[in-house]
């Protein structure tokens, strides 16, 4: 690049550079978005083509989603996992909040570091004692149950990300209304909660996602009656009759919807996914 | 997080303004001075109840010789499960399969993450667009694009194949039913999966470093290479080394894609310990012996994970 300063007019070589780096960032984020639209573009081929990958051009057909929504439980799996995550994030963040204010406020530092252990337990080890437990309780394949575990996923997120959140409000906002003769209730209700709402709302979205890609709780404490997006995904792999067509139909409608959401939460998606990674 | 915490309900020591007055007040009080108890109950008890006591459980049935089909029969073997295990061929080839696909997969990940992160540590045009759209893979399903990368690997008509057999190599490859390709196309599913994440972690990393070394190593005429060992590299070792310990945590317990894609095959070449605990659990019942062995999965990543905070403290310190 520098070599190209030296020898032509500045402005010439800047807009070459400029170009260049469009042709590297195409050629570097180029892979990581190709699955995607394969994902897209195989979901409208007509079947008779899938034997030949190299056909990119072809009339698109909708056959595939008819019949992953009439032929399949994907839709009434989508139903459960919406129930099951809006549920625990909403959950998860209720809790997580008040955690998090406390834990922010008072210099709880024992109770942080006891969540934070809890995101360090993997879900395979305590998901033989939940199914033992779930299954004295009769929670296995209910609605309750499932929401239950996914708390397990959220709590600890929306914790972790809310004391952020929390810290940055200033606390003298807080003495200041304190001395004015408000309570602590009053406080968090009337100064806490507004000044976070962004966060929280972001929080919310965030915990939704984690939930709604859980795959491995579902798995083992679902059932028929209440399996979700994730596991109806999942038997499309093994399905031998599924056309490949549907199996891309059926990756589309649970994939798509999140990259729709996430665009509202564009700017706390970095932070959030980064703190979101201590543990998954 | 340092200084001594106040006491609640007052500011620092001082009685909240209006003092006791009627019994409403008594309660608002009671309430203020309990707040870091009561805002606590509902996280604090279902953490105990979803996580503590199944810890407890867990720690207890792997101490039985707990058979799933036959619970009647359950007696205390005391650390019986735990010496059993290392006699159990698969679950050996299993922590080799999770250090094979944990080691392989962030290494490419952190080379590819690390040039990433270094493209995108500059001023361009459309640097918010590409970044978001880089994001995409880490919050997509796994499942779902298990299923298109199980298409893209199919043998003879997956496009990776067909791409070859473009650029003149005629063999087919059997990327996920070799039994030795199975793992490297696993392999190359996670670092397509995950890269964006190590590049975020390095690019945070990347934007907190000071400029003037990168100034002063410009003006000393260092070549970009050099630039790269001598100066980015060696700020950038704390943020490094959290990363990597983040990702291998993520890799050693990675699940959907491996039982999407190959459920543990072919002859178990892909079965990692998440995997193995999950098969002996579930489907065949050896509850005890996957109790056991869920344990010491969690000492494992305990392990590394503890290296990782005391690395943080370490960095906050100074």
């Amino acid at each position: 690049m520098v070599v190209l300063r030296q020898y032509l007019p500045r402005p010439l070589a800047k807009s070459i550079e400029a170009l260049f780096t469009q042709v590297v960032m195409v050629l570097v984020v180029g892979p990581f978005v190709f699955i995607f639209f394969y994902m897209v573009w195989s979901s409208v081929k007509p079947d008779y083509l899938f034997y030949e990958p190299g056909t990119w051009i072809f009339e698109p057909t909708l056959y595939h989603y008819q019949n992953v929504i009439g032929g399949s439980d994907l839709i009434g799996n989508i139903r459960n996992s919406l129930i099951v995550s809006s549920a625990a994030s909403l959950i998860g963040v209720i809790c997580g909040i008040m955690t998090a204010y406390t834990i922010a406020r008072y210099k709880l530092r024992k109770l942080a570091m006891a969540i934070l252990v809890t995101r360090m337990i993997p879900y395979i080890t305590a998901l033989i004692p939940l199914w033992m437990m779930y299954n004295w309780l009769n929670l296995l394949n209910t609605y309750t149950g499932l929401i239950l575990s996914h708390l397990v996923i959220t709590i600890p997120f929306g914790v972790w990300i809310l004391i952020a959140y929390i810290e940055d409000i200033p606390q003298d906002l807080e003495d200041a209304a304190l001395i004015d003769g408000a309570s602590r209730t009053q406080v968090f209700w009337k100064i806490v909660l507004p000044l976070c709402r962004p966060g929280i709302i972001a929080t919310t979205i965030l915990c939704f996602i984690f939930s709604w890609n859980n795959f491995q709780l579902a798995l083992i404490l679902g059932g028929i009656d209440v399996n979700t997006a994730p596991v109806s995904v999942f038997k499309f792999a093994g399905a031998e009759t599924g056309s490949m067509g549907a199996m891309m139909a059926g990756a589309t409608l649970v994939t798509i919807p999140v990259f729709v959401i996430v665009m509202f939460v564009q700017k706390h998606l970095a932070a959030g996914l980064t703190a979101g990674g201590i543990s998954k | 997080m340092r200084e001594a915490a106040p006491k609640a309900g007052t500011l620092s020591g001082l009685p909240r303004a209006g003092g006791d007055v009627g019994p409403r007040e008594r309660v608002v009080n009671w309430i203020d001075r309990n707040l870091p108890i009561i805002f606590n109950v509902p996280t604090v008890l279902l953490l105990a109840g979803l996580v503590a006591f199944p810890v407890l459980l867990v720690l207890y049935t792997s101490m039985t010789d707990w058979f799933l089909y036959t619970p009647e029969k359950r007696q205390f073997v005391g650390f019986a499960n735990y010496v059993a295990v290392w006699s159990d061929p698969r679950w050996l080839h299993a922590i080799w399969h999770t250090v094979y696909l944990t080691v392989g997969s962030v290494f490419f990940q952190f080379v590819l993450g690390l040039g990433i992160a270094m493209l995108f540590n500059r001023q361009f045009r459309g640097r918010t667009f590409y970044r978001s759209v880089f994001l995409l893979p880490m919050i997509a399903m796994s499942t779902a694009i298990s299923l298109v990368w199980i298409i893209m690997f199919n043998n003879s008509f997956g496009l990776l194949n067909f791409w070859l057999a473009s650029l003149g190599v005629e063999d087919h490859i059997a990327w996920l039913s070799d039994e030795h390709m199975a793992m490297p196309s696993l392999i190359l599913v996670q670092v397509w999966h995950w890269t964006p994440f190590m590049t975020l972690l390095l690019l945070a990393g990347l934007q907190s470093l000071p400029s003037e070394p990168f100034e002063a190593a410009k003006l000393d005429g260092a070549s970009p290479w050099q630039m790269l060992v001598n100066v980015t590299l060696p700020l950038l070792k704390g943020h490094i080394i959290v990363a990597l310990i983040l990702r291998s945590i993520f890799a050693i317990k990675e699940f959907d894609t491996i039982l999407t894609m190959t459920e543990g095959g072919p002859n178990w070449a892909t079965e990692t310990m998440n995997m193995n605990i999950y098969f002996n659990a579930f489907d065949y019942g050896y509850t005890a012996q996957a109790a056991a062995k869920g344990v010491l999965f969690f000492l494992f990543i305990l392990a590394i994970q503890v290296a990782l905070l005391r690395f943080r403290e370490r960095q906050w310190s100074y």
